[in-house]
C-alpha cells in the first residue's frame, strides 16, 4: 500500500513537473517532446512522444591511442643468468655485456630508433666515463656516463640496414674512472646499470609479423618485459602444459637466454593489458591442420595456433625457415694433445685496462678426459704490457680460479716479450666446462686521487697464445657435471609427485635448458621431482643420508634454527679409529693427518656433509656405477625460472657440482659433495701408450688401495718365490 | 490466502509450467573470473549496474544485462542483489515491465516511467534461466508475467504488413497512426523464443519471427541501421534519429548468432561492414558504410572478431581477453559475446 502510495506521489511529481516548462528541473529529466512537423506525406504521421535520449552514443572524440601503442624489441641478455631482474649491471673500470635483440623483418627496411636506459654509480667521474655502444659489430654510440639519479634515455638512430632480421648481437661496454680514489680497490665500487625491459629498438606501428619470426620477436619482448606467456585452452590448467613440453623447450632454445614462465589460462581469460605474443593449443575437437599456424589475437598478439598433438620437430621445421637461429651456449672445444691458440677459441687478444681487470677465457674440454696424477699442461703466452706501468703491478694467470703463476708487469720493456711458458698442474683442468682467466693488479702512486689517464690496456694477451693439454686415456669420475652433458630435452621427466606438486611452467624451462645439449649423446635421464621422492634413493648409496636431504628440502636446517646461521658444517671424518695414534704432539698430527688424507679418509661421508644444511633444490647422483640418472629434487615454492637458471649454471660448469650431490643455497649457490668412493672407469681398453696416466689416475683416486693391490702383487710373488724355492732347491 | 501462500501457489504453477525443460545451457566455470571482475566494476553493492558514460546512470537494460549474466553464471548472491535493487527502484510501474532509467544525484531518480522493451526482455529472460540454474519456480512465473505485459504493451501490428508483429522499443513514444519505429537490437530472437516457448506466449514467438523478417528486408539495402521508420509506405529512415549503423546496431550480429542466426542477411551485412578492417568501427555510416567512429575498447572487437568467424569455417575467433579497463557498455558486449561464443559457436575460440 506504502509503495502504490510512494509510486502516486511520484507520478504526480513528474506530471507536475512535465507541465512547468519554467522549471529546469522539469527540462533536465523529462522525456524530450519531438515538435509537431506536419507530416511529409500523408501515410506518415509524426509521433507524439519519443525519449531521444536513449541509445548508447559515445561523443565522437578524437580517438586516443592506448598506452601500449610503442612496441619495443628489448634486450635479452645472452646469459641465462645476467639481469634476472631486468637490470643488467656492469661492474669495475671496464666491462661488457652482451645481449640479443630479436627484431623482425619489417623492422629493418627503413632507420630505425635504437633506445638504451642507463644509469651510473656516483662514484664514477662522468668526464672521463662513459658506455659504449656497438650493434653486430658496429660501434652506435657512446655516451656518457653522466646519469646517477635515475635512468638516463639515450636514442639512436640506426641508419637501414645495420639491423637484421631475427638475431641481433648488442655490445654494451662501460669504461669507468673513480671520481675520488685510484686502484684495485676503488675499481669495485664503479658500476652501470641497463634497464634491458626498456632499452631496445622501437619497432614500426606494423609490430610484430605474424610469421615465426615475427612470433619469436614478440615472444622475446613478453619474455624481457618480465612478462609471462600465456598458453591458453579449453581446460585452462596447468596440465594443459605437459603434453606439449617438449614444444616449448624447443621454443625456449631458439630464444636463448633467460626463458619465459608460461602461464596456462583458459581461452576466457582475464588481460587487463595487451599481450604480445601468446600460444593457443585447439580445441580436442578442432580437425588437425598442416603444422602450426601464426595469427593476429584479438589484442595484436602473435598468436602460435597448436593442435593438442603438435610435437616439437612441426615446430621446428617451422622455425627453421625463419632467419632465427638457436642461440648457441657452449664454449668452443679444446681437442687434447693439439694446441689451441686463443684466437682459435674466438678471441682476437685480451685487453687488460684499468687498475683491476680480469677477463676469463671459457673452453670445454672431452667429458672422458681425466687426468688427476702429476702430468702437466701448458700455456704459451704472448703478452705485453704498457711502459709506463706503476711499480708493484701484477699480471696473474688462472686456471679455473686457481692462480698458477704471478707475473710482475713493472720490469723492464714489456713491448715486446718472447713467449713465456707457463706451466700449470694438468688436474686443475677437469673434464667438460674450464676457463683459463688472466687477471691485473695496477696499484697507484696517489691512491687518494683521480687515477690519471691512461693511453691504452695496461696489459695485452696476444691472440697467438697457446693452450696446451695434454692427451688422456678415455676414462671417468662419475659426477652430476658429466651426467648433464648427456642429457637432452627429451631426457628430462617428471615424477609423479612432480606432476602434482610443482609447476607447470617447470618442465618446458628446463626443458629448455637442456635444449642445446647434444641430440646423440648416450641415454641420460633427468627426474625432476619433489621431497617425496627421497625415496628413490633406498638402497643406493646415499640411502643412508637420505633422511637429511628430506630434512634440508623441508625447511631451516636444525643449526640455523639453533641461530648458528652460516655457521659451516664440521666434516666428520669418516672412521678412522683403526689409525688413532697417541696424540702426543702436534707432528703425529700432521702426520695422521696425511696418512688419512692420502688414503681419502679425511672426507665426510654424504651424511656428515648434510648436517645443517637446507637447499632450495637439490641434484643427486644416487648410484655413481650408474651415472646417467640424475634426481632433481625442488621445493615447490622455487620460482621455475629460477630452478631453470640455477641448472643452467651447472650446465656451464659450475664447479660445486661436480659430485655426487649439490644443494642449491637460499642465495642461489650451489654447493657439492663428492662420494669419494665412486669407482673411476676406464672407458677404452688399456694400451701400452695410456697404462702411465691410467695407473696414476689409480693412484690419485685411491692412493690406498693402489698401494694395497701392489703390496698383494708383491706378497704373492716373494710367496711364489718362497715356494719355488722350497720346492726345487736341494741342499 | 495470504501474499506467501500465493507466491507458493504460483511458484507451483510455474513449476509445472516449465517442468521437464532441461537447464539451458551447461554451467560456464570458465568464464568465472571474467564475470567476477565484470561484477566488481560495475554492480554496486547494492545491486545496481552503473553505466557511467551515460551519466552514471542504470538502465533496465543493464539490469537486465546484468540479472542475465548472474544467472548463467549461477552466481544467486549477485542475482538476488541485481534482483532486489531493480524491484526497489525501477519495478514502479503499474505493470510487470520497468522503468527504464534511474539516475543518480537528481531529486526524483526515475523522472520517466515507460519501458524500455530490450530491458524487459532481458530481465524477463534472466529470470527465466535462473529458475532453471536454481531451481526456483517463482522466478519462472515473474518471467511470465513480464512476457504477458511486454507483449501487451509492446507488440504492434507492422504498418505495411497487418498481420505481422514488431517488437516496438518502449509502451510510449515509438508508435503512432500509420507509424512505428523500429530499433532492430532491441530484437533478441533466442530470448523471445526461449521465453515464448516456455510460457506459450505465441504473439512473443510471432513478434520474433516477424522481427526477423523485417530486418532481412532491411538488410536486402545494406546494414541495419540503429532506427528505422516503419509505416505504410514502408520502411524509411528515422525521422528522430541519426541514420547511421552505430552503438544501437553493433548488438543485432552479436544477438543473432546468439541465436544460432550467423546466415540471417543482417549478419551478413555486418560481416560486409566489418571485412577487411581492424574490427575497431563502431559508427558507419548507413548508406555506404563509412567508417564515422572507432574505438579500442577490446568489447567491440569481440564482436566483430566473433561475427568474421561466424562466416568462415575456421577454428578460433579474434576475440580479446577480457578486461575491465573499458566502459560499461562495451565490457558487457565484451562478455555477452563470449558467452554467445560458448553456447552458439564453440569453434570460434577467442585466440
Amino acid at each position: 500500500m506504502i509503495r502504490r502510495l510512494a509510486f502516486q506521489i511520484r507520478v504526480l511529481v513528474v506530471a507536475l513537473l512535465a507541465v512547468l516548462p519554467v522549471c529546469s528541473i522539469a527540462v533536465a529529466q523529462v522525456i524530450e517532446l519531438e515538435p509537431i512537423t506536419p507530416a511529409p506525406d500523408s501515410g506518415s504521421q509524426v509521433l507524439p512522444v519519443l525519449p531521444a535520449q536513449r541509445g548508447h552514443d559515445v561523443p565522437s572524440v578524437p580517438e586516443a591511442a592506448p598506452a601500449t601503442a610503442e612496441l619495443l624489441a628489448p634486450l635479452r641478455p645472452l646469459q641465462m643468468n645476467a639481469a634476472v631482474d631486468g637490470v643488467a649491471r656492469l661492474r669495475g673500470e671496464e666491462d661488457v655485456i652482451r645481449f640479443s635483440l630479436l627484431v623482425p623483418e619489417e623492422a629493418t627496411r627503413q632507420p630505425a630508433l635504437f633506445r638504451l636506459l642507463y644509469r651510473t654509480g656516483i662514484d664514477a667521474l662522468p668526464e672521463r666515463s662513459f658506455i659504449q655502444v656497438s650493434l653486430n659489430g658496429t660501434d652506435i654510440a657512446r655516451i656518457s656516463a653522466d646519469s646517477f639519479d635515475s635512468f638516463a634515455a639515450e636514442e639512436i638512430e640506426l641508419p637501414a640496414g645495420l639491423l637484421v632480421a631475427g638475431q641481433n648481437i648488442v655490445t654494451v661496454h662501460a669504461v669507468h674512472t673513480h671520481r675520488v680514489f685510484c686502484g684495485p680497490e676503488a675499481t669495485f665500487a664503479l658500476w652501470s646499470e641497463v634497464d634491458i625491459r626498456r632499452s631496445g629498438v622501437v619497432l614500426p606501428s606494423s609490430g610484430f609479423p605474424t610469421s615465426s619470426e615475427g612470433f619469436l620477436a614478440a615472444l622475446a619482448a613478453q619474455a624481457a618485459l618480465g612478462r609471462s606467456v600465456t598458453v591458453s585452452s579449453q581446460e585452462g590448467g596447468p596440465e594443459s602444459l605437459r603434453p606439449l613440453s617438449d614444444v616449448f623447450g624447443q621454443i625456449v632454445r631458439f630464444l636463448g637466454g633467460l626463458p619465459p614462465v608460461f602461464d596456462a589460462q583458459s581461452y576466457w581469460r582475464i588481460a587487463e593489458q595487451p599481450e604480445l605474443a601468446r600460444i593457443v593449443i585447439l580445441p580436442e575437437t578442432a580437425p588437425a591442420r598442416q603444422g602450426p599456424q601464426f595469427v593476429r589475437g584479438g589484442d595484436g598478439a602473435v598468436v602460435l595456433l597448436l593442435d593438442r598433438g603438435a610435437t616439437s620437430a612441426d615446430l621446428l621445421a617451422e622455425f627453421d625457415t625463419g632467419s632465427v637461429s638457436p642461440t648457441a651456449s657452449h664454449s668452443p672445444a679444446v681437442v687434447p694433445g693439439q694446441p689451441a691458440a686463443l684466437g682459435a677459441l674466438g678471441w682476437d687478444g685480451i685487453d687488460l685496462s684499468g687498475r683491476y681487470a680480469l677477463r676469463a677465457v671459457p673452453f670445454r674440454l672431452p667429458e672422458d678426459w681425466l687426468l688427476l696424477a702429476s702430468q702437466k699442461a701448458r700455456i704459451d703466452l704472448d703478452y705485453s704490457f704498457a711502459p709506463d706501468v706503476p711499480q708493484g703491478a701484477l699480471l696473474v694467470v688462472k686456471v679455473n680460479d686457481q692462480a698458477v703463476r704471478l707475473l710482475p708487469l713493472d720490469r723492464g720493456d714489456g713491448s715486446a716479450l718472447p713467449t713465456l711458458p707457463v706451466k700449470f698442474e694438468a688436474r686443475l683442468l677437469r673434464p667438460g666446462e674450464n676457463r683459463i682467466a688472466f687477471e691485473t693488479i695496477i696499484p697507484s702512486s696517489r691512491p687518494d686521487s683521480a687515477c690519471p689517464e691512461h693511453e691504452g690496456p695496461f696489459a695485452q694477451i696476444a691472440a697467438t697464445t697457446v693452450l696446451n693439454v695434454p692427451e688422456s686415456p678415455r676414462m671417468l669420475l662419475p659426477s652430476i657435471a658429466s651426467a648433464f652433458a648427456n642429457i637432452g630435452p627429451d631426457d628430462v621427466q617428471l615424477s609423479e609427485s612432480g606432476e602434482r606438486l610443482l609447476p607447470a611452467a617447470l618442465s618446458p624451462l628446463i626443458k629448455g635448458a637442456f635444449a642445446q645439449q647434444p641430440q646423440d649423446s648416450p641415454p641420460a635421464r633427468l627426474m625432476i621431482g619433489t621431497v617425496a621422492d627421497i625415496e628413490l634413493l633406498l638402497g643406493s648409496p646415499l640411502s643412508e643420508a637420505a633422511p637429511l636431504l628430506e630434512q634440508a628440502l623441508l625447511g631451516r636446517a636444525q643449526g640455523e634454527a639453533a641461530g648458528q646461521e652460516g655457521a659451516p658444517a664440521q666434516p666428520t671424518p669418516r672412521d678412522v679409529q683403526w689409525i688413532r695414534l697417541p696424540d702426543v704432539s702436534g707432528a703425529l698430527d700432521r702426520v695422521r693427518a696425511q696418512l688419512a688424507g692420502l688414503a681419502g679418509l679425511d672426507a665426510p661421508t654424504a651424511a656428515a656433509w648434510l648436517q645443517g644444511k637446507s637447499a632450495e633444490a637439490v641434484i643427486l647422483q644416487p648410484d655413481p656405477a650408474d651415472p646417467d640418472k640424475i634426481l632433481f629434487l625442488m621445493r615447490p615454492s622455487l620460482e621455475p625460472v629460477r630452478a631453470a637458471v640455477a641448472l643452467s649454471h651447472v650446465l656451464q660448469g659450475a664447479s660445486a657440482a661436480r659430485g655426487q650431490i649439490a644443494l642449491l643455497t637460499p642465495e642461489g649457490e650451489w654447493q657439492g659433495w663428492e662420494n669419494p668412493d665412486r669407482p673411476l672407469m676406464l672407458l677404452e681398453p688399456m694400451r701400452f701408450e695410456t697404462i702411465r696416466p691410467v695407473l696414476g689416475n689409480y693412484a690419485t683416486h685411491r692412493p690406498l688401495r693402489f698401494v694395497a693391490i701392489f703390496l698383494g702383487l708383491t706378497l704373492l710373488s716373494a710367496s711364489v718365490a718362497i715356494l719355488i724355492l722350497l720346492m726345487t732347491r736341494r741342499d | 490466502m495470504n501474499r506467501r501462500e500465493a507466491l507458493h501457489g504460483m511458484a507451483a504453477l510455474a513449476g509445472g509450467l516449465f517442468a521437464g525443460q532441461s537447464v539451458a545451457h551447461a554451467s560456464t566455470p570458465a568464464l568465472m573470473p571474467a564475470w567476477r571482475a565484470w561484477a566488481q566494476q560495475y554492480i554496486e553493492y547494492s545491486g545496481r549496474v552503473v553505466d557511467t558514460l551515460q551519466l552514471g546512470a542504470s538502465h533496465s537494460e543493464s539490469q537486465g544485462y546484468g540479472l542475465l549474466l548472474a544467472a548463467s553464471m549461477g552466481d544467486r548472491v549477485r542475482f538476488d542483489a541485481i534482483d532486489g535493487w531493480t524491484q526497489r527502484n525501477l519495478a514502479i510501474r503499474d505493470d510487470a515491465l520497468l522503468a527504464w532509467r534511474w539516475l543518480p544525484n537528481q531529486r526524483v531518480h526515475v523522472p520517466d516511467i515507460n519501458n524500455a522493451s530490450d530491458g524487459d526482455l532481458f530481465y524477463a529472460w534472466a529470470l527465466l534461466r535462473a529458475s532453471r540454474r536454481f531451481d526456483d519456480g517463482a522466478l519462472a512465473h515473474r518471467a511470465a508475467r513480464i512476457v504477458e505485459d511486454l507483449v501487451g504493451t509492446c507488440c504492434a501490428e507492422r504498418p505495411d504488413r497487418p498481420g505481422q508483429l514488431l517488437l516496438l522499443p518502449a509502451e510510449k513514444g515509438f508508435s503512432g497512426p500509420g507509424r512505428v519505429v523500429f530499433n532492430a537490437s532491441y530484437v533478441m530472437p533466442l530470448a523471445m523464443r526461449e521465453l515464448a516457448a516456455a510460457t506459450g506466449n505465441a504473439r512473443l514467438a510471432q513478434a520474433a519471427t516477424d522481427s526477423l523478417s523485417l530486418m532481412a528486408e532491411i538488410a536486402r539495402n545494406g546494414p541495419v541501421p540503429d532506427w528505422v521508420d516503419v509505416s505504410t509506405r514502408g520502411v524509411t529512415p528515422p525521422r528522430e534519429f541519426e541514420h547511421k549503423v552505430g552503438y544501437e546496431a553493433l548488438r543485432v550480429p552479436l544477438f543473432l548468432i546468439w541465436s544460432s542466426l550467423a546466415d540471417h542477411p543482417a549478419a551478413r551485412q555486418a560481416r560486409a561492414l566489418h571485412a577487411g578492417t581492424d574490427g575497431r568501427g563502431t559508427v558507419f555510416a548507413a548508406a555506404g558504410g563509412a567508417r564515422l567512429q572507432s574505438s579500442h575498447d577490446p568489447g567491440y572487437r569481440a564482436i566483430s572478431a566473433l561475427l568474421e568467424c561466424s562466416g568462415t569455417a575456421d577454428w578460433g575467433a579474434a576475440i580479446p581477453p577480457f578486461s575491465t579497463s573499458q566502459p560499461y557498455y562495451p565490457a558487457t558486449l565484451h562478455l555477452f559475446a563470449m558467452l554467445a561464443q560458448m553456447e552458439a559457436l564453440p569453434r570460434c575460440v577467442p585466440l
